[in-house]
C-alpha cells in the first residue's frame, strides 16, 4: 500500500472519473467546494476545482494530451479573486529582469524558488516529482528545510510562468529567491511560531492547574464545581487547538487530499478524538476529560519544533550573511573618464563599466582598479582579515569593503557571474541535494505512520471488544505516543545544523549527499603545492655575514630584485615589504644567474652563490655552515658585493601554517594520510617529514595520481582528496570525496565536494570529523525512536498508558531527538589554527624544523 | 467556596488576557532581539543610532 500519491500512475484511474462529470467543479462535478482555492491551466485557461487531487488528476490529464475531453464542453468562467497563478508572468519577469533567472552552459535555464507552505519531507517530494515530470523541466530538486527548490528547464518547451503555475497548482506559492525577502519570512515564521508556542504554553499551564484540583484533593472536588471546571478547561483548550495547533490541521489536511501519510496525521487524529470525547463528557457533566493531554501535547510539540526552527534559521544565517554582501547600488560614471556619475542598480553594470567605490562601501562587482589607491578588506570572500591595498591594475571582488580612500574601478564581471554570486549558487546548489538518509528518512517515516494509523484501528476495534469503556483512552494513547520525529524532523535538522556550522567555519559543501562518505573516509590524499604548501615561493630562512644587518639586507636584496618577474625574486620583495628600499642604480638582469646592480658602497650582485663569489671572494665560514645545513626543499639566494658578502637567503614554497595541525589531526582520528605529488623527491619528502606523513609519493603525473588512489580503493578505502583542481582533476573525480582550497583555482574548476573558502587546510579534518558526528548523532536518533516506539506503543495498545503520560512521553522523545540534532551546531575546528602571516619574518623556524 | 464560581472564570480571563498581551507583544517584535536592546543600554554613547537612509 502506497501513501504518496504517484502523479504518474494516476491517469489510467481518473480517465473514468473525469468522463462522469456534468457539474460545477470542472473536474469531479463537486458543488461543495472545500476551503482553499483550486485552479490549474487546461486548454489554455486557468480551471477551478473543489480539491487538490481533483487538480492533481487534471493536470496529469493535461500532460499526457488528454485536454479533448475538457475542450468539448462550455468551461464556467474561474473566480479571478482566487485565481492563485494570476501574477506568474510579472513574476517571472521580474525574476528575468533581475537575473534570477540564470542561464546555463547546456543552453537550459535555472532558477531557485522559494516555496511557501511545504511543513514535511513527503510534501517536497510530491513537489519534486510532480514539477520534474512538467515537460520541459530538467531538473527539479528541494531543500525542504530552506524550502528552496532548483529548478532547471528548457527554455524552448517551457517557461518560468508555467513552472510557477505548476507549483501554485499544487496548492504552494513559489517565488523566486530572493535573499531579502527569504530574511522577512524567516522573521514572521519565528514570530508566528512563537505567538502560537506561547498562547499554548499559558494555556496549558492553566488548564493544568484545573486538572490539579481534581487529581489532588483527597475527597474529590464537587460536582458542579467540577463541572465549572471542565468548561473553563474546554474554554481555554479551543485557542490552543484552533489556534496554536492551526499549521497541524493544516498539513494533516494537505497530506490526506494528496493521500498520504504525514506526521501530522496521527497527532491530528489523536486531538480530534481526545476533544470530541472531552466536549462530550463535559456537556453530559460525566465522564473523562483529557483538557490537560491536549494543551500539554500541543505545547510540547510546538517547543521542539521551534527549536528545530531556530536551528534551521542559524544554519541559513551563515550563508546569508555571504548574500549580504552583495550590493545593490552602484555609482557608475556616465562617461568615464568624465567625472558625472549616476546611481544605479548593481545589477544593470556591464562589463567595462566604470564605477566609483566610495570609501567604505561594498564594491558592487568584480572588476580592475583604474585609479585611486585603498585597503580593500575582502574578509567575506577569502578569510583574510586584513584589508590588502590594491592600486591601479589590481583585481577587486564584488562584495569586498573598500577602505580609506575612494577607487575608480572597471567593471569586468558583474551580477550573476562575479565570485560573489558564484559562491551563493554554489551553496544553493549543496543545499537542493538532500543527503540519501534524510531521503530514506522521510519514507521510513510514511510507512512508519501508516503503521501506527493501521494499528491504533486494530487496537480501537479489540478495546471495543474487551472493554469499551476504555477503547477511547487507548486509542488516543497509541495515536499520541507514536513519534516519528527522529525520522521526519531530527534528520534533517541534523544535516542542516552541521551544514551551518561548516559554513561559519569556512567550508560549504559543493554537493549535499557527501555527508555519509565523507564520514566513512579512511584515507586523505593532499596534493603538495597549494595544498599543504602556499603555492608561492618565500623567504624561509637567512643568515647574515660579519657587520650586517638582516633588515638592510633584506633592503638591498629587494631593491636588486625589484625589477624581476622571477618567482624567487617576488618572493624577496615581498619579504621585505614596507621597509625602506636603498637607491640602486645600473641594473642589469644576468640570465640563469642573478641581478647585479651598483650602490654608494660599490657594484653589488645576487643570485647564485657563485654568481656573487666572483665579485664578493669565497664565502665566509658563518655563511658556509648555514648553506650546508639549510634542507634539500630550500633554493639559496646569495647577495654581496665589492664590499664583501652581506647574506644568504633560503627560498621556499612553505607550508600552510596549519598543514602540520591538520595532519595530526587526522591521523588522531585514525585517517591514513599520504602525500601524492608530481614534485621531485627532495621537495616532497621534506613536506612529508614537515607535516608527519609517512606515506609520500613523488613524481606522480595526474593519471599516476589517479592510479594511486584507484589502487587504494579497490583495497577496500575510502578515499578523500585534497587538491587544488588545476593540475590533480583526475584524482579528485576518482577520489569519492574532493575537496579544494579556494584560494587561487579559478572558479570554473570548484568541481569539488567541498570547497574551503578560508584556505585552511586543517578545515578538511573538522569537516571529516563534523560528519562523523553527525553521522553518530544520527545513528543515536534512530536508536532512540525505534527503542521509544518499540516500548511505548505495545504499552499503549495494551492500555498501560494514559494519554496525559502519552503526551509527555511523545513530546519529551520530540526534544530528545532534535536537541541532540542540534549539538553538531556547535562544530567548531578545536584545533583550528590562528593563521598569522608575517612576511617580514622568516618562517623557517616554524614550518621546517621537524 | 461559593467564591470559586468567581475565581475560576476570573482566571480564565486572566489568561486570555495574559494571552492576548504576550500574543501582541511578540507581533510588535519585542521578541526579535532579545540581546540588542539590552546592549544599547550599556553602550556609553547616548545619542540616538542614525535611522534608515531617507526618502
Amino acid at each position: 500500500m502506497s501513501f504518496i500519491l504517484a502523479p504518474a500512475a494516476a491517469p489510467a484511474e481518473s480517465a473514468t472519473a473525469a468522463g462522469a462529470m456534468r457539474e460545477p467543479c470542472y473536474h469531479c462535478g463537486e458543488k461543495e467546494f472545500r476551503r482553499g482555492s483550486w485552479t490549474a491551466p487546461v486548454a489554455g485557461a486557468p480551471r477551478e476545482f473543489c480539491c487538490a487531487g481533483c487538480l492533481a488528476v487534471a493536470e496529469v490529464l493535461g500532460n499526457a494530451g488528454l485536454i479533448a475531453l475538457y475542450a468539448r464542453r462550455t468551461e464556467p468562467a474561474p473566480r479571478p479573486d482566487r485565481d492563485a497563478g494570476s501574477d506568474v508572468a510579472e513574476t517571472a519577469e521580474a525574476a528575468a529582469a533581475t537575473g534570477l533567472v540564470r542561464a546555463r552552459d547546456d543552453g537550459t535555464l535555472e532558477v531557485a524558488l522559494l516555496i511557501d507552505g511545504l511543513s514535511c519531507g513527503a510534501c517536497g517530494a510530491l513537489c519534486e516529482a510532480w514539477l520534474a515530470q512538467q515537460q520541459g523541466v530538467q531538473h527539479a530538486a528541494l531543500n525542504d528545510m530552506s524550502r528552496r527548490m532548483v529548478v532547471r528547464w528548457a527554455p524552448e518547451v517551457t517557461g518560468l510562468p508555467d513552472i510557477l503555475r505548476a507549483v501554485a497548482a499544487l496548492g504552494f506559492a513559489a517565488t523566486p529567491y530572493d535573499p531579502a525577502q527569504r530574511e522577512q519570512r524567516a522573521r514572521e515564521e519565528r514570530r508566528a511560531l512563537l505567538k502560537r508556542g506561547a498562547i499554548a504554553t499559558l494555556a496549558m499551564m492553566q488548564v493544568m492547574m484545573f486538572a490539579g484540583a481534581s487529581y489532588w484533593s483527597d475527597d474529590g472536588v464537587a460536582p458542579e464545581q467540577q463541572r465549572l471546571l471542565d468548561w473553563a478547561s474546554m474554554v481555554l483548550t479551543l485557542p490552543v487547538l484552533l489556534y496554536s495547533a492551526a499549521p497541524f490541521w493544516r498539513n494533516a489536511w494537505r497530506d490526506v487530499t494528496h493521500r498520504r501519510a504525514g506526521m501530522d496525521v496521527p497527532i491530528v487524529l489523536g486531538l480530534a478524538v481526545a476533544l470530541v470525547a472531552s466536549a462530550h463528557a463535559t456537556w453530559r457533566g460525566t465522564g473523562a476529560v483529557y483538557y490537560d493531554s491536549i494543551t500539554m501535547f500541543v505545547a510540547l510539540v510546538l517547543g521542539a519544533r521551534y527549536l528545530e526552527l531556530l536551528a534551521r534559521q542559524r544554519a541559513a544565517a551563515a550563508i546569508e550573511t555571504l548574500a549580504r554582501r552583495q550590493p545593490d547600488i552602484a555609482v557608475r560614471y556616465c562617461r568615464w573618464p568624465g567625472i558625472a556619475v549616476e546611481t544605479v542598480h548593481a545589477a544593470l553594470l556591464a562589463r567595462d563599466d566604470h564605477v566609483l567605490v566610495r570609501p567604505g562601501a561594498l564594491v558592487p562587482a568584480d572588476g580592475e582598479v583604474v585609479d585611486g589607491r585603498s585597503a580593500v578588506d575582502e574578509a567575506m570572500l577569502t578569510g583574510e582579515a586584513h584589508g590588502i591595498t590594491r592600486v591601479a591594475g589590481d583585481a577587486v571582488l564584488a562584495g569586498s569593503r573598500n577602505g580609506e580612500q575612494p577607487l575608480v574601478v572597471r567593471v569586468m564581471r558583474a551580477g550573476a557571474d562575479t565570485r560573489l554570486a558564484s559562491i551563493l549558487r554554489l551553496t544553493e546548489r549543496a543545499a537542493a541535494t538532500r543527503p540519501a538518509i534524510t531521503r530514506t528518512a522521510d519514507r521510513v517515516a510514511t510507512w512508519f505512520v501508516a503503521g501506527v494509523l493501521t494499528l491504533a484501528a486494530m487496537t480501537a476495534i479489540a478495546w471495543i471488544v474487551i472493554e469499551p469503556a476504555r477503547a477511547l483512552a487507548v486509542t488516543v494513547a497509541v495515536l499520541v505516543v507514536s513519534c516519528p520525529c527522529a525520522l521526519a524532523l531530527a534528520t534533517p535538522a541534523a544535516a542542516t545544523a552541521l551544514t551551518g556550522a561548516l559554513a561559519r567555519n569556512g567550508v560549504v559543501f559543493g554537493r549535499g549527499d557527501v555527508l555519509e562518505t565523507l564520514a566513512r573516509v579512511t584515507h586523505v590524499v593532499f596534493d603538495k603545492t597549494g595544498t599543504l604548501t602556499r603555492g608561492d615561493v618565500r623567504l624561509v630562512s637567512m643568515a647574515v655575514a660579519d657587520g650586517a644587518t638582516r633588515d638592510e639586507a633584506l633592503a638591498l636584496a629587494a631593491a636588486l630584485e625589484s625589477r624581476s618577474e622571477h618567482p624567487l625574486a617576488r618572493g624577496l620583495v615581498a619579504a621585505a615589504d614596507g621597509t625602506l628600499l636603498p637607491e640602486v642604480g645600473a641594473l642589469r638582469a644576468v640570465t640563469g644567474q642573478g641581478q647585479e646592480g651598483v650602490t654608494a658602497r660599490g657594484g653589488v650582485r645576487i643570485g647564485t652563490p657563485s654568481f656573487v663569489a666572483s665579485i664578493a671572494g669565497p664565502m665566509p665560514a658563518s655563511l658556509t655552515a648555514f648553506a650546508d645545513a639549510a634542507p634539500a626543499a630550500t633554493t639559496l639566494v646569495a647577495l654581496g658585493g665589492d664590499a664583501g658578502w652581506q647574506a644568504i637567503f633560503a627560498m621556499a614554497d612553505p607550508l600552510r601554517e596549519d598543514a602540520r595541525a591538520a595532519v595530526a589531526a587526522l591521523q588522531r582520528a585514525g585517517i591514513t594520510t599520504m602525500l601524492f605529488s608530481g614534485d621531485r623527491p627532495a621537495h616532497v619528502d621534506a613536506v612529508a617529514q614537515a607535516t608527519g606523513i609517512a606515506d609520500a609519493r613523488a613524481a606522480l603525473t595526474p593519471e599516476g595520481k589517479r592510479d594511486a588512489i584507484d589502487a587504494l580503493q579497490r583495497a577496500g578505502a575510502v578515499v578523500a582528496m585534497v587538491g587544488d583542481g588545476v593540475n590533480d582533476g583526475p584524482a579528485l573525480a576518482q577520489a569519492q570525496v574532493s575537496f579544494t582550497l579556494a584560494s587561487g583555482t579559478p572558479l570554473a574548476q570548484w568541481t569539488a565536494d567541498v570547497v574551503v573558502l578560508n584556505d585552511q587546510v586543517v578545515q578538511v579534518a573538522t569537516t571529516l570529523a563534523g560528519a562523523r558526528r553527525a553521522m553518530r548523532i544520527l545513528h543515536q536518533n534512530f536508536a532512540w525512536a525505534i527503542a521509544y516506539n518499540l516500548v511505548a506503543i505495545p504499552a499503549a495498545a495494551m492500555g498501560y498508558v494514559s494519554p496525559l503520560v502519552a503526551a509527555v512521553g511523545m513530546a519529551v522523545s520530540s526534544l530528545v531527538v532534535v536537541g541532540n540534532a542540534l549539538r553538531l551546531t556547535n562544530v567548531t575546528s578545536s584545533k583550528s589554527v590562528a593563521v598569522k602571516v608575517d612576511h617580514a619574518e622568516p618562517v623557517a623556524e616554524v614550518a621546517w624544523k621537524s | 467556596m461559593e467564591i470559586l464560581m468567581l475565581l475560576i472564570p476570573l482566571s480564565v480571563l486572566l489568561v486570555l488576557g495574559i494571552g492576548a498581551l504576550f500574543w501582541w507583544s511578540v507581533g510588535n517584535g519585542q521578541f526579535d532581539d532579545l540581546d540588542g536592546p539590552g546592549q544599547r543600554v550599556l553602550a556609553d554613547d547616548d545619542s540616538p543610532p542614525a535611522g534608515p537612509p531617507g526618502p
